[in-house]
């Protein structure tokens, strides 16, 4: 199997002085499903910040999709990010875009024609079962419709990798089920490559799936 | 509405600022038009024994534009029913040339007393008469006039930018949140600076819309008009096309700084 994340010696620190995960290495193999848990300020979002290039290490190796994450260029950052679908806790819709085109954002980054969008986005909001609302914009929607919009805006253009940080932390009962439904069957059906972090992992997912665990900013995998 | 609100603190912010631009440029051309009203009819008169060879004088006088004799016959015509022709032949050959002397600009009083000095000093000369006392006062009313417009134009700058600093903030909170989720997703400058150019530039058509459309419905104002005139003793135009052109460069440049500057911010950060 390909390795879509492999780190190596990572250290990681907002100020260059105290670091918040140090010296860990661990490898993430193509269409894993990963949970990365931990306590709060434990150092899981961090690191999950470094997989985006949010982050640099500090020293040690960090390679996404064959991209060495030290010294990347801002194009490659780019190029790297078109082929990552990210879902964050807040959700980060852009709130001046409507629904549709907030969904459409990665499809219109990576140049598809508006008809390609269009399909994508409607089968997306039908999935997420939002097509109804494709016209509102985000502040006119629950917080658990908002996730439902990020997850589908994170699927939009199929990517390779997919972060989640938190992604059901203020989410009902009913919109945590579709997310964890959702993330899934990218990993089922896209074969794309999931890495959650999250404080508990919900029993109704399947415990093969690879589970690291952060302490004291080292990482060890739970089995 | 939710789309009119991304736009009018912006084209405020630029309504202002060209509004001052066009108060500007309107004192700019009742102060030059001013000026030329004044130059218009100003003029030197000098007294000479004997005709005054216009060449040799312009030649020697460079600021003079114009050496205009003025005819005795006038004055003399009210002496016909007492003195005989010949009597008014006599006084008029011993009369001295009376001329009127244009300049080629409006003098400083400096440059008047040069002029005095030098005119004094030849000695087909006997009189030369230029007003001195009243020009000055006038001069020294324009270079108040000048001073005045000058400050006004720095106000305009301060303000401008004042505003454009603000606004800058203002916009720098109000796209980075769009911007840095585009980045997220991978999106290049240009892709994540587009909407914003858009933006600039469509305010900065409206903007000079509006004040061109503000100075226009002022201009047909009848009775600010006739005040203008009663003030001016000219009639000023409030808007010209070429005003129109220079508001709307203005407006274009302002924004589209304001929008790079947002832009190198955003870049910064990212």
């Amino acid at each position: 199997m390909n390795k879509v994340i492999h780190a190596k010696g990572l250290t990681l620190s907002y100020n260059g002085k105290d670091k918040i995960i140090n010296d860990i290495s661990f490898t993430i193999h193509n269409a894993e499903f990963v949970f990365i848990t931990g306590a709060s300020g434990s150092g899981k979002s961090t690191l999950l910040k470094s997989l985006y290039g949010e982050l640099h290490p500090d020293s040690g190796e960090l390679i996404v999709g064959g991209v060495n994450m030290s010294n990347i260029s801002a194009n490659k950052l780019n190029f790297l990010r078109r082929h990552i679908g990210i879902v964050f806790q807040d959700y980060k819709l852009i709130k001046e875009w409507t629904i549709e085109k907030n969904v459409q954002l990665p499809l219109i980054i990576a140049g598809y024609a508006k008809d390609v969008c269009q399909t994508q986005v409607d089968k997306l909001l039908n999935h997420v079962r939002l097509n109804h609302q494709m016209g509102k914009y985000p502040m006119e929607l629950s917080g658990g419709e908002q996730q439902r919009v990020a997850m589908a805006r994170a699927l939009a253009h199929n990517p390779i990798l997919i972060l989640a940080d938190e992604p059901t932390g203020n989410l009902d009962d009913y919109s945590s089920r579709l997310i964890w439904d959702l993330l899934v069957g990218a990993k089922e059906q896209l074969q794309s490559t999931v890495v959650v972090v999250t404080h508990h992992i919900p029993l109704s997912i399947s415990t093969d799936y690879k589970h690291f665990h952060i302490e004291n900013g080292t990482i060890y995998e739970v089995t | 509405m939710k789309s009119l609100k991304n736009h009018i603190s912006l084209i405020l912010a630029l309504f202002a600022i060209l509004f001052a631009v066009q108060i500007f440029f309107v004192s700019e051309r009742t102060v030059s038009s001013y000026e030329k009203s004044l130059h218009n009819s100003y003029s030197i008169i000098v007294l000479a024994k004997t005709p005054i060879d216009e060449n040799k004088f312009l030649n020697r006088h460079k600021i003079i534009k114009e050496l205009e004799q003025i005819s005795a016959e006038k004055m003399l015509s009210q002496f016909k029913d007492e003195l005989s022709a010949t009597n008014i032949g006599l006084l008029k050959s011993s009369l001295p040339k009376f001329y009127r002397l244009r300049l080629t600009h409006y003098p400083t009083p400096k440059e008047i007393s040069a002029l005095s000095y030098r005119l004094e000093a030849q000695k087909n000369i006997i009189r030369v008469e230029s007003f001195s006392k009243t020009h000055n006062r006038i001069h020294r009313m324009l270079l108040l006039l000048n001073q005045i417009h000058i400050f006004f134009a720095l106000s305009i700058i301060v303000i401008a930018v004042l505003l454009i600093i603000k606004e800058m903030s203002i916009w720098h909170y109000e796209h980075q949140n769009r911007m840095s989720i585009m980045s997220l997703f991978g999106a290049p400058m240009w892709l994540r600076s587009a909407v914003l150019y858009k933006i600039a530039l469509i305010d900065a058509f409206f903007s000079t819309l509006f004040t061109s459309m503000l100075f226009i419905a002022l201009g047909e104002n009848e009775q600010l008009n006739s005040y203008l005139n009663a003030i001016l003793e000219t009639d000023i135009d409030l808007l010209l096309p070429l005003d129109a052109l220079k508001l709307l460069s203005i407006a274009v440049v302002t924004s589209i700084l304001l929008a790079s500057l947002v832009i190198f911010r955003q870049k910064e950060r990212v």
